[in-house]
């Protein structure tokens, strides 16, 4: 009967790891620090790396999220890219876009700012299409577009 | 001849698999009591190597017979950072490689050559001791918070008009011509408050939105079109100077807006010897104060909604006279900084009254600057509102630039 039961709950894990797709949680991402700067590293067994960007002090990961908006396929590493100021410490937290079918990095983009002195700072804009993601930092007047297909 | 190539060949393949790892650096040994710092030297490749593009994070291949150099920079999650010279020309981006391609791609035979002509590997000259960071002092001063400078502007406009007539090219604009002589004769600081106002006019033409506002990123692209290379440097010291330090700041105690110009100049040194140590080509244009203090959310005055627009707007009358004497004494050779070490490695200060994210600042080594014999008033632990800071990033210092992405114009 034990033997049974320990098959069972077993089989069910299996089922539940199978069942997602890896990438789609925190788990399955780290930061590590090289000599040139730090990179996001998605835990495959080949590694999937990229640079992250910090604008002072150590980035981290906070969350991996679905938009809506987006194909199924694509989540959202939100990070923290670190803080800056003198009289305002404003944090940055930015979005590297992973296509989770294709297993590849798509793009790294401006996601949101805090300001520890509680002003109110322009916030990227982001326009989902079906076939296209547009990001205006209105701090800075520039825009990307990320084809999705 | 050729079997003692091949033997001296052989002998540092195998060394390379006995590699030095250091917290920042790859080495190799070179013999029983010398290691190279693989950073500094450029081996070409001899065989097509795969590896990832860490700004896009691309599996990419560097492909014979294109001539290709590369430099091992460090080492992390197992994988090679590598930097790519194609065709003698940097590649902006790091690339990822595991240790086996570097070990089965690079030309062995060349690498012999470079370390037996780098005379000062055998003087030991290019190895390094890395440093770890000091521990921060505690500080318990009594802080007296002020937020961005509000003095020493009027806040009516007057009635001046907005008429920017671009000089000549190569000529400087207005008053600005006093900058060719340096240090700064006091005869001539009339003149830069003239450069001043020439500067607000040149930057704020046909800037402005429907509602009179200045359009921050017009203006500070205006800052690279339009001012020349000598012109965007001063401008950067007087405005940061004057937007960080103008209430603490007069013509007889011009030493709080040094510190500020000190951080910013310490700032661009920093960021040009990097730029040196990648062996940039002959010809990449150098950085300047105007990259460092336009890069974003690094000086707070600079940030949408902060007070730069009234330093920049030729309506509003500023007083720049303090600021003018500060980077007069700031850029003379004379002046002396105590502890002269720190200060020229001091690249960060920021208010009492905030706490950095992840406390980048507990990092750096506090510093209670003096300059020509005065203390700061703005250290905190003097009753001031200032924490200053050296080493924030380590022993390699700070060198982060990030305005060419943004305000630089193409």
């Amino acid at each position: 009967m034990k033997l049974i039961t320990t098959l069972i709950v077993t089989f069910i894990l299996n089922q539940m790891i199978l069942a997602r797709t890896f990438g789609e949680e925190l788990g399955d991402w780290k930061i590590e620090k090289g000599s040139t700067g730090y990179y996001l590293i998605k835990k495959d067994l080949e590694p999937k790396m990229i640079k992250v960007r910090t604008i002072g002090g150590t980035p981290k990961i906070i969350n991996v999220i679905h938009k809506k908006e987006l194909p199924e396929q694509y989540v959202l590493v939100i990070y923290q890219g670190g803080s800056a100021g003198t009289s305002d410490i404003v944090t940055v937290y930015r979005a590297i876009i992973y296509d989770l079918k294709e297993n590849k990095f798509v793009k790294d983009l401006p996601y949101k700012y805090e300001s520890q002195n509680k002003k109110e700072i322009p916030q990227p804009e982001w326009n989902f299409s079906k076939t296209s993601i547009k990001v205006k930092d209105p701090n800075n007047g520039k825009e990307e577009v990320v084809s999705l297909f | 001849m050729k079997k003692l190539i091949y033997t001296t060949f052989t002998v540092l393949s195998v060394a390379f698999s006995f590699y030095a790892h250091s917290k920042e650096r790859v080495y190799s040994q070179y013999s029983d009591n010398t290691f190279v710092d693989l950073s500094r030297i450029y081996i070409p490749v001899n065989k097509s190597i795969k590896a990832i593009n860490t700004s896009t994070g691309v599996e990419e291949y560097l492909k014979m017979p294109t001539d290709y150099k590369v430099s091992v920079k460090g080492e992390v999650n197992g994988m090679y950072e590598i930097e790519v010279i194609k065709e003698g020309r940097l590649e902006p981006d790091i690339y990822l490689t595991s240790p086996r391609n570097i070990e089965d791609g690079i030309n062995w035979y060349s690498v012999k050559g470079i370390i037996e002509g780098m005379g000062a590997v055998r003087a030991g000259a290019i190895l390094k001791t890395i440093c770890n960071v000091g521990s921060p002092s505690v500080d318990t001063g009594d802080a007296t918070p002020s937020h961005q400078a509000q003095s020493n502007y009027s806040t009516v406009r007057n009635t001046q008009t907005e008429i920017y007539i671009e000089p000549t090219e190569g000529e400087y604009h207005e008053g600005c011509e006093a900058l060719a002589e340096q240090p700064i004769p006091d005869s001539n600081k009339g003149m830069l408050a003239t450069c001043m106002e020439s500067i607000k006019k040149a930057i704020t033409q046909g800037n402005r939105d429907q509602y009179g506002n200045l359009d921050r990123n017009k203006v500070f692209a205006s800052m690279y079109e339009r001012l020349k290379p000598e012109e965007q440097i001063f401008a950067a010291y007087i405005f940061t100077g004057h937007g960080e330090a103008a209430m603490w700041t007069s013509v007889e105690e011009p030493g709080e807006a040094m510190l500020v110009m000190k951080s910013v100049q310490n700032r661009r040194i920093t960021a040009e010897k990097q730029r040196e140590d990648k062996n940039l080509p002959i010809g990449a244009e150098n950085f300047n104060e105007l990259d460092i203090v336009l890069t974003e959310w690094q000086y707070s005055m600079y940030n949408n909604g902060e007070n730069w627009d009234q330093y920049m707007d030729p309506g509003i009358s500023v007083d720049f006279a303090p600021m003018i004497e500060a980077y007069a004494q700031m850029t003379d050779p004379a002046t002396e900084w105590d502890p002269e070490e720190a200060m020229n490695n001091v690249t960060h200060y920021h208010r009492e009254y905030v706490n950095p994210v992840d406390n980048w600042a507990a990092r750096g080594v506090r510093v209670y600057p003096s300059v020509n014999g005065q203390k700061l008033r703005s250290d905190s632990s003097s009753g001031g509102y200032n924490k200053i800071y050296y080493n924030v990033d380590g022993s390699s210092n700070w060198g982060y630039v990030e305005s060419r992405e943004t305000h630089r114009p193409d």
